[in-house]
């Protein structure tokens, strides 16, 4: 099956052909000898009136069939407009692209020329349509920034995927239909007619209507009949992590995870950290179950599972109420009562056993040596376990996935209008609600834009600007940086803030809840891992985006919106620093010694009309406190204006 | 047990609930009363083994002490490496809500939780409210509860457990005991609408 290579189907979409008739983007090979050629040639055979343009067997007609499921359709009736090819994501609003509308032909050689630097369009083409003459083994890798930069659908308002996803979203769900049909005998008498229908299909060339209308009953009954389990999985570790050689645990649990969502690729969707989602059937929705299980067992972390067995056509609808659904949580093998005087010192979840480690005792569970052992024999973590003096700032990244739908509805909402402003949407069907109705791929690109373009650029700007021996990296979305003084924090939030503010600009338009939470937490360099990972994924209230915790001191919840005003108010600071620095400390005195005397000292300082009262509206006076303090440590290090800290 | 509960006011200059965590130079406190804290500290107060409470949220300024034990030996500070200087983490200001199943009294003064002997624990249990809370609901669980305690406590139901171990000290000996299964903050459950949050 893999020879057909659904991930291909819309590879015309990145050449304009005229072959055939205007925009039959399908045809832009004439060959159809090789499965995949008749995937790219037959995938759209309800646009078509020639019958060799119809599937030529059950497989392609699935590869067609995914493609519908994959799409995001954004698409509404009745709206007219002007296309776009350019892909605008939705969550970088500042980048939104309202010019590049060009006609259809000249739009493709723009993406052609544009990424391929130097490579003219007609020779791009005459090597895209040789590259199909064999079989197309590497094409996601070979034309991925093409993809990325192509919109899936260029319809006036829906250009908000890229091709790329929608692809490789195909190609999973290509794969997913023929394990689940592979699975249901109950379906064969279906297939075996589809198969039938298909291999009749010269007979209905005088009537092709009739065909067309025949497949897509055909599809609507597959997609009513067939089930999928839906499974939200995530894996929390309550573990007590202190020493460096259990943070082995989260290299391991990582190493673990990658090989089933490798042996399971097709199936996981969503995945970020420590969670996933896995769309499957019965037997290997048991053998993940059994591997998850597993794991929860040999390391003793918690895995939380929300599933739930639904049709095939309710997926898109489904999918948020089982992301917000409670679930049931895994946890094997604990006993009612444990004698003696100690608990693991890790887990805490079984009786913790003597050992001698450097002549000291040390009372560990089975499990929770072995990992340390582990540890120890693989080494690692060692620009960690060699921070000796400063403080650390853990930082770490969080996708609430419940909450990423109704974000997109907002953000999508916010784009149309922006287009209408344009004049590019003409005309559209008011009564009708803005939802994006499958937003799974849309999720997916947002996870692997969060990922390349955000998590990747903070780690590295963090490892140029700090130095790679103050970075390590614990898991792909936690973090610890080695500082020589805690008002060192306030260069990493420049560092965040420039990041997304480049990256994932929508998050600063206030109004709209978004699903990113990022903490940083700052201590000692020998404060305990877990206290810092422990806050990090605890539940923060509503609408809080940012966890900063000063160990010590009151932590600060604050928006986007207000990080944008902390660094504004820092430059403030900053270009004032003889006068603010003065105030700060002296309010900071005072303070220690009554709360309302400072308050009274903050009116009196005037910082409140620089920029501080805007700051108390969301963290209020105590959390505003904590960031003077910072500030206050910032300012005494001796930094001048223009040093690290002016974005 | 009757739904009847007496609703207490508890009020800290500092507290510390530790984490059961032995060793490390870091105790942190946790950020709600678990019920062996707070029944323990009242059944001995009264010597009622029939009392059982629990408290929810425990409200206040988180604070680390640095505190470097003395060897005794030695009469000196340990040094760092040898469990030395010692974070302790506690929370100034404390104010918590406390159900007791029994009625203990308008305003009741007890020692609770960790590090006593440096002035920690010093709590005042003000009667605020008595409550009756028959009713059945379902959501997250605010405290810390031994699984075999359910019943007294109202639990009906576990429908998303978070397990932990607690310490249930023994009655001949209190600095004895054993660990047994507990609900932690953050099960699902169904029960009375003061355990949930």
């Amino acid at each position: 099956m893999k020879e057909y290579h659904p991930e291909c189907h819309d590879a015309g979409k990145l050449l304009y052909t005229e072959i055939g008739g205007k925009d039959k983007h399908w045809r832009f090979i004439e060959k159809m000898k090789e499965p995949w050629q008749w995937v790219i040639t037959q995938h759209h055979y309800n646009k078509e009136n020639d019958i060799t343009h119809f599937p030529s067997d059950l497989y392609v007609f699935l590869a067609s069939v995914a493609d519908h499921l994959a799409a995001s359709t954004v698409r509404l009736e009745g709206w007219s407009g002007v296309s776009n090819y350019y892909t605008n994501r939705l969550w970088k609003r500042d980048s939104w692209d309202f010019i590049n509308f060009t006609k259809k032909g000249e739009a493709q050689k723009r993406i052609v020329e544009e990424v391929r630097r130097g490579e003219s369009y007609e020779v791009f083409r005459d090597e895209l349509i040789e590259y199909f003459d064999n079989e197309p083994v590497d094409f996601l890798d070979r034309y991925r920034d093409l993809l990325h930069v192509r919109a899936e659908d260029a319809s006036p308002g829906a250009n908000v995927v890229s091709l790329y996803i929608h692809s490789v979203v195909t190609k999973k769900f290509y794969f997913l239909l023929n394990e689940l049909i592979e699975e249901d005998s109950g379906i064969k008498s279906l297939i075996e007619k589809i198969k039938g229908k298909i291999e009749g299909r010269f007979d209905y060339e005088d009537n092709l209507g009739m065909l067309k209308k025949e497949l897509g009953d055909f599809e609507n009954r597959l997609n009513n009949s067939l089930k999928v389990n839906v499974i939200y999985y995530k894996l929390d570790i309550p573990h007590y992590i202190f020493r460096v050689h259990d943070l082995n645990l989260f290299r391991e649990l990582k190493e673990e995870i990658e090989k089933i969502r490798k042996d399971y690729e097709d199936n996981f969707f969503f995945f970020f950290g420590f969670g996933f989602v896995v769309v499957c059937g019965d037997k290997k929705k048991d053998e993940i179950d059994r591997r998850l299980k597993g794991l929860a067992s040999c390391y003793r972390i918690i895995v939380r599972k929300y599933a739930k067995r639904i049709q095939l056509n309710e997926l898109k609808v489904q999918l948020l109420e089982i992301l917000k659904s409670r679930g049931t949580i895994e946890i094997k093998g604990l006993k009612d009562k444990i004698e003696g005087s100690y608990l693991c010192e890790v887990c805490r979840l079984d009786r913790g056993k003597r050992y001698e480690e450097d002549r000291k005792a040390v009372y560990l569970c089975s499990h929770c040596y072995i990992v340390r052992r582990r540890g120890k024999e693989r080494g690692g973590f060692v620009k960690y376990a060699s921070w000796e003096e400063g403080y650390v700032c853990a930082i770490g990244f969080r996708i609430e996935f419940e909450e990423i739908f109704g974000w997109f509805d907002e953000l999508y909402k916010d784009y149309v209008e922006q287009m209408k402003k344009e004049g590019i949407i003409t005309k559209d069907n008011e009564k009708k609600e803005l939802k994006i109705k499958n937003p799974l791929a849309l999720a997916e690109e947002f996870i692997e834009s969060f990922n390349n373009d955000v998590i990747f650029k903070v780690k590295g700007e963090i490892a140029r600007e700090f130095g790679d021996g103050n970075f390590e990296e614990i898991s792909d979305n936690f973090l610890l940086v080695h500082l020589e003084e805690r008002g060192d924090v306030l260069g990493l939030f420049d560092l965040v803030y420039k990041c997304l503010k480049e990256e994932m600009s929508s998050l600063f338009y206030g109004g709209v809840g978004s699903p990113v939470r990022i903490y940083f937490g700052v201590g000692h360099v020998k404060h305990p891992f877990f206290a810092f990972y422990r806050k990090f994924v605890q539940d923060w209230g509503e609408r809080k985006d940012i966890c900063f915790e000063v160990v010590g001191e009151i932590p600060v919840y604050m928006s986007f919106v207000q990080l944008e005003k902390v660094i504004r108010f820092k430059e403030y600071i900053m270009n004032n620093v003889r006068d603010a620095r003065s105030k700060i400390h002296q309010m900071l005195e005072i303070a220690r010694v009554s709360e309302a005397l400072g308050r009274l000292a903050y009116v009196k300082s005037e910082m409140g009309e620089s920029g501080g009262n805007e700051l108390i509206e969301g963290i209020g006076y105590r959390g505003l406190m904590t960031l003077f303090k910072i500030f206050d440590m910032y300012i005494s290090k001796g930094r001048e204006v223009g040093e690290r800290s002016v974005v | 047990m009757s739904g009847r509960w007496y609703k207490y006011e508890l009020r800290a200059s500092a507290l510390h609930i530790g984490d059961v965590f032995k060793g490390g130079i870091y105790k942190p406190t946790v950020d709600y009363l678990r019920a062996t804290a707070i029944t323990f500290c009242l059944r001995r107060e009264f010597g009622d083994d029939e009392i059982f409470a629990f408290g929810r949220e425990i409200e206040g300024v988180r604070k680390v002490m640095i505190r470097n034990p003395i060897d005794r030996a030695t009469s000196a500070g340990r040094i760092s490496g040898d469990r030395g200087p010692i974070q302790v983490e506690y929370i100034e200001n404390a104010r918590c809500e406390v159900y007791v199943n029994k009625d203990v009294g308008n305003s009741v003064e007890v020692l609770l939780g960790g590090f006593k002997s440096l002035g920690f624990g010093v709590s005042v249990l003000k009667k605020v409210d008595e409550v009756e809370d028959d009713k059945v609901v379902g959501g997250y669980l605010v405290t810390a509860i031994p699984e075999e305690w359910s019943d007294a406590f109202g639990i009906r139901r576990v429908e998303s457990p978070i397990y932990g171990y607690l310490f249930m000290p023994d009655k001949e000996d209190r600095l004895r005991g054993k660990y047994v299964k507990s609900l932690f903050p953050g099960s699902y459950i169904r029960g009375i609408k003061i355990l949930l949050k």
